[in-house]
């Protein structure tokens, strides 16, 4: 029992360290040590917080869910920006709305510990921030791939299911996927003489080849290096995943297992539908948004999505009124998904017997989110909402296409 | 490269593969100018040094030092094989290639099946597993018997089921000599039929030639260079009877008529042994010509029987070559294919001939033949480019074809004239394992065979309309 | 980019030694340095003695068409085979389709897949493989479609193009029928197109053009390398921006068989003529292309010289040749002042693809195999429908008789798969017989 207690730990420092390796990979500044990760789940102190802020921080400006103009706004509370940003990513944890001036009161009037912020991580992490670094990064340092393919795939919405579209559209979608295998091979072919240039460079010893390469060269060559560190690291995380997904469960179960009234010391006036930074405008904006997905359920028709959506509901026992929210999420990766119900299925609860006082603090909130940015999120959300009902339909087609497909291959025998 | 063994039985087969031996050594000696061991020579030779005690042949590429034929010789009489042993192929055999007896068949077929077949069949065994070991892939085994003796008959049937049992997978073309309706061995019909049963049950393919049709050609080559017209000459040693340059220098009565069936094997094989623009292998033969698996009996037919002393050769001789070979006078046994039905037809040709001949030859003639409904495009072909000796080209066809009917029928004819006298009978019955329902068994085997080519006989000149096809539902 | 080629069987052994030939000293001869290391690049690598050594293994079941291949490569001076890069066993598949699929093709798998793995991994990168093949034989036909099987597990996202020559329609051999249908109905569930030639057309041209009197298989075989080489060989596609481009096999399947139903692909080219001919001879683009036109429309494979021009004016009626798609591939001297839009005309394409998407044009401004202008086109259209539509009624009026059927149930195919194989190729019938 205890050898295999140390096994685990031991085990969690790797999966940790490679967790740790992979974020520095991309680029991302004042990773803390796997030590101060592991520890945060029995609460470190002051410093190991405001680590655990400053690297939420960090990816939250660089994936870009907290814009930079917002960044320049916080001046540099980190704080306040980190509940904004894990607000806008979906993540409702009571500490996030605790309240400005609270913070003065010192240690026993704090709202959050660092065990917080370590949830807070790995709901970023379920929710495929980290995919999105890395993406990020591999577009910075890989300059030769590809920007776009000049392929003709438009389908006019016009398009009939007769059997000379179905025919065209077989046409399209083989002609597709030999234009997606000449990419692939081309790819494998880049693969390969990067493997060439890397295995080349590192035999032939840096000095020789500094001096007399141009240092465009070099730039390339170390570039190349950062590239297949990075893809390495996300390899070595992606194989200890699972692991890194056990513990935090135990760091969920240790968090639940905690007294109520020592998490509930401090009731956030504030409803958990709006931004702590919230404004007046924004819940117009918040109004509008709330009327889209209906409308949008409307057009589009669809029996899955609105499905979905109502499992969603159902699952994490949101009122109607907090769709918005819902929608509001960026991308949902598939990977991890049933952390990510957990955590929402936990958080939820503990705010809904708040509802109600917290209406009329909703004007208090601090005004710090502009309109513009809000408006620009509204229209983004629009843009993933039809983007989803276009895939919806091209997925229709294809399974009526197959359907129909099916009918062709009939063929009768004669006796 | 494959390799063929031949199983020569009876003193008609062992006259026929003593006269295939002496041509084959002159057909490789021809064209194996550098007197190195090739593919081609394994294919019926071995190559042994004499100087090794233990006998081990050696491989291809080397020089050649003995060459041992890939035979094996039965007889249950000691005169044919002797004379080859004292002959000048004595060195191409030795002893364990042998096995011979002294006391004969008497014209028995069920002497030769059972007595001999059972006293032998070790032996036998044993002798065809040795040649069989020499060879690196064996392919086929080529049978050579006559239908009317005792030995040839019956125990050469014997030696076919024995192949069959040993040797599954290796190919079984057999070469019949039928014999002449005067044959003056007077249980010839018994005999016949008594093989033919095991033929189309054991064999792959059936060369059946007749000794009439061999005394036919003979004639009219003879007649040819003797008489002849004034202008035409033919050229020295060009006929297919002729042995010119060959080992054996003075011939023998039947010579001619055995070189007949050499060259016909030697042209058979020539595809699979030397290189060519489109080859045909010898399991080619019964995949294209076989298809039903009784329907196995191939009428051969060769020319040109001689070529004319003047050398250059104009399209139109090379055309009547082609006409010739569908012609009645050209067949190893007396039929007329143009007047009865194809079921397929194989054109193995030889020396300078290009596909382009071969296409306009077969355009030419295809109008002419009647074929089966169902393959009515039911050609074989093959280009080899090494002409026989003697030779500028040649032609060696095999028809599937209905033509061999009548000659069955014949010899249920002369089968049942004796059967309902119960003549001779009791020669057969008592010899041990021999039983009367060997002989009703046989005749059924016989007829329904004939039936099997009535039975297409009667789809011959009406119009078949295709069967309908499948339909695609929409 | 590198292709690899398995030629299987005594005419793609033939046909592929051909081929290489064709390409070899037309890339020699290549004014242009780029097109020359392109055409190389694609086709050969180099050994140790810096010898230009063919990317291609060879396989028969008999040994002796590959000892006359590779030793005819050899003699060229030009190029090789590689020493190890063939196959052969003592016994040939003896014309049984059964025989080379059931047997001996599972028998060497091994034996042939190191051979191509070794021959892959030889190239930098691998735009595609091409098995080269017979349909009527056993080796080419039976061998062939099991190892286009094995190739295509092996690379199931590579290019996989077979080129198949298809026997004369009075016999080579006697089930080339059979064949031809098993054959065919595997190979259009593997392969990504299949590239066809006529013997029978080959030799058309051959007698009519070529003016060889007495025509050889070579002969026939150096035609049909010919007009695949001018397929093969490097050309400038419409948005490759000047760089020839790389992966033809890609760019050839992806412009002409994306529909899985049509993947029959003919192809012809013009001039052909006698070699001592074409130095005196000129030719015009336009009338080069017109010619090309005509042929389409007629679906006649050779140039006959006249042509009937009611057919022309009339592009619905009995006889005119639907396509589906078509590359028109242009080599030679001022290619760029040729003006191809009478291929682009949608009255020539079924309706349910736009010209852009049905029409491709390739053009190369290196002279091809001495040609001062050659024009090629490959073509997915109802030019093969009366070919297969005769092998598939022959076989099947022979299988209602269940001649030679019992030759192929001793290797253990039965008579459900002749069956599916029917059915399947009366789909591919029915399918080009709908094109409209």
């Amino acid at each position: 029992m205890q050898r295999s207690k140390s096994a685990v730990s031991v085990e969690v420092k790797q999966v940790i360290g490679s967790l740790c390796k992979l974020l520095a990979a991309t680029g991302l500044e004042a990773v803390p040590t796997p030590e101060t990760i592991r520890r945060a789940k029995f609460g470190g102190g002051v410093e190991v917080e405001s680590l655990f802020r400053q690297l939420l921080a960090n990816i939250l400006k660089k994936t870009g869910i907290v814009s930079s103009e917002a960044c320049v706004q916080f001046k540099g509370d980190d704080r306040k920006l980190v509940a904004a940003g894990l607000w806008q990513t979906g993540y409702h944890a009571h500490w996030i709305y605790a309240r400005e001036e609270r913070e003065g009161e010192g240690m026993e009037g704090r709202s959050f510990s660092s065990k917080d912020l370590l949830l807070a991580l790995g709901w970023l992490l379920a929710t495929g921030t980290l995919e999105n670094l890395l993406t990020q990064r591999v577009q910075q340092l890989d300059k030769t791939l590809l920007t776009s393919i000049p392929a003709n795939t438009e389908v006019s919405d016009e398009l009939q299911l007769d059997s000379a579209s179905l025919r065209k559209l077989q046409w399209l979608i083989g002609n597709l996927r030999h234009q997606g295998r000449i990419l692939l091979s081309m790819l494998e072919e880049r693969t390969q003489l990067i493997h060439a240039v890397c295995s080349a460079s590192v035999s032939s010893t840096t000095p020789s080849f500094s001096d007399q390469s141009s240092t465009v060269l070099k730039d390339d060559c170390i570039r190349m290096r950062q590239l297949c560190d990075l893809l390495e690291a996300y390899v070595n995380w992606k194989k200890v995943e699972k692991s890194f997904w056990t513990w935090m469960d135990s760091v969920v179960e240790c968090h639940l297992s905690e007294p109520v009234g020592k998490r509930s010391t401090h009731v956030p006036n504030v409803s958990p539908r709006v931004c702590p930074n919230g404004n007046p405008e924004l819940q117009k904006l918040e109004d509008m948004l709330l009327k889209l997905p209906t409308a949008q359920k409307g057009q589009r028709g669809c029996v899955w999505d609105t499905k979905d959506i109502g499992k969603e509901r159902t699952h994490s026992g949101l009122d109607p009124s907090s769709l918005p929210l819902l929608f509001s999420v960026p991308s949902l990766p598939s990977l991890s998904q049933t952390y990510r119900a957990r955590l929402q299925a936990e958080m939820p609860v503990r705010h809904s017997s708040y509802h109600i006082e917290g209406l009329d603090e909703r004007a208090k909130a601090a005004d710090e989110l502009q309109a513009s940015q809000a408006a620009q999120m509204l229209l983004q959300t629009e843009a993933q909402l039809l983007e989803r009902r276009d895939r919806q339909r091209m997925a229709n087609k294809v399974l009526l296409q197959e359907m129909i497909g099916r009918l062709d291959e009939l063929v009768l025998i004669p006796p | 490269m494959t390799q063929s063994v031949v199983v020569q039985v009876g003193q008609c087969g062992n006259q026929v593969g003593f006269r295939f031996w002496d041509l084959a050594l002159r057909e490789h000696t021809h064209v194996n100018k550098k007197g190195l061991y090739d593919e081609a020579l394994s294919s019926f030779f071995r190559n042994v040094d004499s100087r090794n005690s233990d006998g081990r042949a050696c491989g291809v590429g080397g020089r050649i030092q003995n060459l041992k034929a890939r035979a094996v010789l039965v007889d249950m009489e000691e005169g044919v094989v002797n004379q080859i042993l004292q002959g000048p192929l004595r060195d191409v055999f030795d002893s364990t290639q042998l096995l011979t007896d002294v006391s004969g068949s008497g014209n028995n077929w069920a002497v030769g099946h059972m007595t001999y077949g059972s006293a032998y069949q070790e032996q036998i065994v044993d002798k065809l597993r040795k040649a069989a070991e020499h060879c690196d892939c064996l392919q086929c085994f080529f049978l050579i018997h006559s239908m009317g003796g005792g030995t040839g008959s019956g125990l050469g049937t014997r030696v076919l089921s024995l192949l069959e049992e040993e040797f599954p997978e290796v190919c079984r073309i057999v070469t019949s000599i039928y014999p002449s309706a005067e044959d003056d061995v007077i249980t010839s019909p018994y005999n016949s039929v008594l093989a033919m049963r095991e033929l189309t049950e054991h064999a792959d393919c059936v060369l059946p030639v007749e000794n009439q049709s061999l005394v036919d050609i003979v004639n009219k080559i003879k007649h040819m260079s003797h008489g002849g017209k004034p202008g035409i000459s033919i050229k020295r040693d060009s006929t297919i009877i002729s042995g010119q340059g060959g080992l054996s220098g003075a011939e023998k009565p039947f010579d001619a008529m055995n070189n007949i069936v050499a060259n016909l094997l030697l042209n058979i094989t020539s595809s699979a042994r030397f290189e060519g623009s489109l080859n045909m292998d010898l399991n080619e033969i019964a995949m294209n010509l076989v298809p039903f698996p009784h329907l196995h009996y191939l009428v051969p037919s060769l020319t040109p029987l001689y070529t004319l002393s003047d050398v250059s050769v104009p399209t139109r001789r090379l055309d009547q070559m082609f006409s010739d070979a569908f012609s009645k006078n050209h067949q190893l046994i007396r039929a007329d294919p143009k007047h009865s039905l194809y079921m397929a037809c194989a054109l193995m040709v030889r020396g300078h001939v290009q596909v382009s001949d071969l296409r306009r030859n077969i355009e030419r003639l295809r109008p002419t033949l009647p074929f089966v409904s169902w393959n009515q495009e039911g050609w074989k072909t093959s280009l080899c480019s090494v002409p026989p000796v003697g030779h500028s080209h040649s032609l060696l066809a095999l028809a599937n074809n209905t033509c061999v009917k009548p000659t069955f029928m014949e010899l249920r004819e002369r089968f049942t004239k004796l059967y309902r006298k119960k003549a001779h009978l009791h020669h057969y019955l008592h010899v041990e394992g021999m039983e009367q329902s060997w002989f009703s068994e046989a005749i059924t085997s016989l007829s329904s065979l004939i039936e099997e080519y009535n039975h297409l006989d009667a789809t011959k000149g009406k119009l078949m309309p295709d069967a309908p096809r499948l339909s695609i539902a929409r | 980019m590198s292709v690899v080629t398995v030629q299987l069987g005594q005419c793609g052994n033939q046909v592929g030694q051909e081929l290489f030939d064709v390409i070899c000293s037309d890339a020699e001869e290549g004014q242009k340095k780029t097109y020359s290391a392109g055409s190389f690049e694609r086709f050969f690598h180099q050994n140790a003695h810096g010898d230009l050594v063919a990317r291609a293994v060879l396989i028969d079941m008999e040994p002796k068409v590959i000892n006359q291949s590779m030793t005819k490569a050899a003699k060229s001076g030009k190029w090789r085979y590689g020493e190890a890069s063939h196959f052969s066993q003592s016994q040939g598949s003896g014309n049984n389709w059964a025989n080379g699929y059931c047997v001996h093709g599972p028998r060497n798998r091994d034996v042939v897949e190191e051979l191509v793995r070794r021959e892959v991994e030889c190239c930098d990168r691998l735009a595609g493989l091409m098995a080269m093949m017979s349909v009527a034989g056993g080796t080419g036909s039976g061998v062939g479609t099991y190892i286009t099987q094995c190739l295509r597990d092996l690379h199931p996202k590579s290019f996989i193009l077979n080129h198949l020559t298809w026997p004369y329609r009075t016999g080579e051999v006697i089930v080339q029928n059979y064949n031809s249908v098993l054959t065919l109905a595997h190979l259009y569930q593997l392969s990504d197109a299949i590239l066809v030639h006529e013997n029978d057309t080959v030799h058309k041209i051959c007698s009519q053009l070529l003016n060889i009197k007495q025509i050889s298989f070579s002969d026939v075989n150096k035609v049909i390398a010919h007009q695949l080489g001018s397929v093969l060989q490097p050309a400038f596609t419409a948005d490759s921006h000047g760089v020839y481009s790389r992966n033809p096999l890609g760019e050839l399947v992806s412009a002409l068989a994306c529909h899985p139903e049509y993947k029959l692909l003919s192809v012809c080219t013009i001039p052909q003529m006698p070699s001592s001919s074409i130095a005196y001879s000129t030719f015009s683009w336009p009338g080069l292309l017109k010619h090309m036109r005509q042929m389409l429309i007629s679906n006649s494979k050779m140039e006959e010289g006249k042509f009937c021009s009611e057919r022309t004016r009339s592009l619905t009626g009995f006889g005119f040749n639907r396509s589906l798609a078509n590359l028109l591939i242009l080599r030679g001297k001022d290619v760029y002042c040729a003006e191809t839009g009478g291929f682009e005309d949608p009255d020539l394409y079924t309706s349910w693809l736009s010209s852009e998407e049905s029409f491709t044009l390739w053009k190369s401004p290196v002279l091809f195999n001495k040609y001062e202008k050659s024009v090629t086109l490959v073509s997915n259209s109802q030019a093969l429908l009366r070919p297969l539509d005769n092998m598939v009624r022959s076989a099947w009026n022979m299988f209602a008789s269940r001649a030679y059927v019992h030759q192929y149930t001793k290797f253990g195919i039965s008579e459900e798969d002749f069956l599916d194989s029917f059915t399947s190729l009366e789909q591919v019938i029915s399918s080009y017989n709908q094109l409209c």
